[in-house]
């Protein structure tokens, strides 16, 4: 095996290089990704999915109680207060996609997500927008995302059937997956109310 | 080298709390745009806790027995989105009475920085990165009554020490977990495997009445590196290396003549695990390998066996039936079955000091069967029932066991 000599060598420099990889890492980070706002954040996925888009603009619907009824029914979960939507037009003024941002609870804290549909009601594309906890963050991978890509409001969409957890985040996992499926069945609802 | 790694440790701190104050501004400014979520993060403090009560039969121990194995609460405050303090405070076996029964501790607890997806940073009592338990060991996130053998006597499971650690993804699907903790003691190792050379934060032998806590004299650091490939599969690396172990305590050997000899007692261990879950069907497996460096001179020193390797694994799988009984069903019933196998070595020699029919002297191979059936009727709760076989130990020792749980996690 290795010396003595070799192990206390080898001991002392595994110290420097957490020590070193401490101060790069926190030098690296400070300039990566802190202070980009929900909304900009959202912006971005909107803009990666439709980037033909002329305009990103917000809107905020409020859910009645007419809606949080039906959305009840349909999933038994509720939705109420106000949504905040991200709309992607053309240069002539079309949606080309709705962005429904949502929070879920994880295994202690919040996940902040967008719903991107298309205008038919299927998923463009689900992204994370905070993750807030140390573990359980891998629902932020585009494989575990892509599986939502076409599902509709009428879709499965349970972890085991047509939703493969993550081995290990199986919190976070059925968190999205569940709180995806509200979303659809809001815009939907939303939709026959033309309220948007 | 001490005094340089305070004065480090504190300018990252200050660093760091700078960049909290920017990232608090940002935030306020996402509300001010009137497109925030539906509702809001305010629940800055999160109470949580798992627990697990069972009935235990022994084909060799009686009586059977009760116990609430483990009722364990979290407290976690986030500060902000990047900064939270998370803890798990666990009561072992129902009571302490008098000083005897259970056990009162600190499971983990840590202030955490999770800066971006990339890097993470935490200081306090962390869970060493070693294998599937060892960092996730709610009852429903296992399908035995107990975990797993290997997970009490390869991987001292819940193997937490007191330090400092660094985590995050290398880039998608890939993460890496760092931590500079303090270490194992040697002179607690024996035959058994390391499991009682843990100091959890707190070795009362260390408190001198002075200063009280664990023996800070011999660091170990640890990783682990995980590749997800694909959604559903995980595979793990992970290794813990501490230079020396020993302590040269020569209280309590009075009895003993002791020779002049020094040893460290360096610790080397590697362990390799895998998850896959596939629709209905559930993979692991583990195989991890010790090796205690200047074991013979353990055995000379503290008259006791110990073992030099501490190697095995074990495999298991578990089917939802569900699937196909009720596939509109979010309930899951799953039988599974788990084969372990681990192999205790003690060092060459060790017959110079120790009578040979010292128990368990030239080692052990002990093997598990256990195979039952696991309830969720909701993913945070679970009911088992299992049986285990095992061989290859004296079976005056332990007999085949039969076990019902039930564990809750919230």
């Amino acid at each position: 095996m290795i010396t003595k000599k070799q192990a206390a060598s080898l001991s002392n420099a595994w110290v420097l290089w957490v020590l070193c990889g401490l101060c790069v890492s926190f030098f690296l980070d400070s300039h990566a990704v802190l202070g980009q706002t929900i909304g900009a954040k959202a912006d971005d996925a909107m803009r990666r999915i439709y980037p033909s888009a002329k305009t990103i603009s917000g809107v905020s619907i409020t859910i009645d109680s007419m809606v949080t009824a039906k959305v009840y029914a349909r999933c038994e979960q509720v939705i109420r207060g106000k949504v905040a939507v991200r709309l992607a037009k053309d240069a002539s003024g079309n949606i080309l996609g709705y962005g429904l941002i949502d929070e879920v609870r994880g295994k202690s804290q919040p996940i902040t997500y967008i719903t991107i549909i298309a205008p038919n009601g299927g998923i463009a594309e689900i992204e994370i927008l905070v993750y807030r906890e140390p573990y359980g963050g891998e629902v932020e991978y585009e494989t575990f995302r892509k599986q939502f890509r076409g599902k509709r409001a009428s879709s499965d969409l349970r972890v085991g059937h047509d939703i493969q957890n993550i081995a290990g985040a199986t919190i976070s996992s059925r968190a999205i997956t569940t709180g995806t499926k509200k979303m659809l069945i809001v815009f939907e609802e939303l939709k026959r109310e033309k309220a948007l | 080298m001490k005094k340089f790694i305070w004065a480090l440790t504190l300018c990252l701190l200050a660093l760091a709390s700078s960049q909290t104050a920017h990232a608090q501004a940002g935030s306020t400014d996402a509300a001010s745009t009137g497109t925030a979520p539906t509702e809001s993060a305010a629940d800055k403090t999160h109470i949580g806790g798992y627990g697990e009560v069972s009935y235990k039969h022994s084909e060799k121990i009686s009586p059977n027995r009760f116990n609430i194995d483990r009722f364990v609460i979290y407290l976690d405050h986030y500060f902000s989105e990047q900064w939270a303090i998370k803890s798990e405070t666990e009561i072992e076996n129902v009571k302490i009475e008098g000083g005897a029964g259970g056990e009162i501790g600190l499971e983990q607890a840590f202030l955490d920085y999770h800066g971006s997806t990339h890097f993470g940073w935490r200081v306090g009592l962390l869970l060493i990165p070693t294998g599937i338990i060892n960092q996730t060991h709610e009852p429903n996130t296992f399908f035995s009554v107990e975990r797993p053998k290997f997970d009490h006597d390869v991987i001292p499971t819940t193997w937490r020490e007191i330090g400092t650690g660094i985590y995050g993804d290398i880039t998608e699907g890939v993460k890496y977990q760092l931590l500079l903790t303090e270490g194992l003691l040697g002179g607690n190792f024996s035959i058994n495997g390391i499991y009682e050379g843990k100091q959890e934060g707190s070795a009362g032998a260390t408190t001198d009445g002075l200063i009280a806590g664990s023996d800070a004299s011999h660091p170990a650091v640890s990783g682990k590196l995980e590749y997800l490939p694909v959604t559903g599969l995980r595979i793990g690396g992970s290794f813990y290396y501490q230079s020396k172990t020993g302590t040269y305590d020569r209280a309590g050997n009075d009895s003993v003549s002791i020779p002049a000899i020094s040893f460290k007692a360096p610790l080397t261990a590697f362990f390799l695990d895998a998850r896959y879950d596939i629709g209905a069907l559930k993979l692991r497996g583990i195989y991890g390998i010790e090796h205690v460096g200047d074991a013979l001179s353990l055995v000379q020193f503290y008259r006791k066996q110990i073992a030099e390797q501490i190697s095995g694994g074990y495999f298991e799988a578990a089917y939802n039936v569900m699937s196909f009984i009720a596939p509109s069903s979010d309930a899951e019933v799953l039988p599974f079955a788990r084969f372990e196998s681990m192999r205790f070595t003690p060092p060459i020699g060790w017959q110079s000091y120790l009578p040979a029919n010292e128990p368990n002297a030239t080692g052990t191979n002990p093997k598990y069967l256990t195979f039952g059936i696991a309830v969720k009727p909701l993913s945070e709760l679970i009911f088992k029932a299992d049986y285990t076989e095992i061989f290859d130990l004296p079976s005056s020792v332990t007999g085949n066991r039969f076990a019902l749980g039930a564990g809750f996690a919230f």
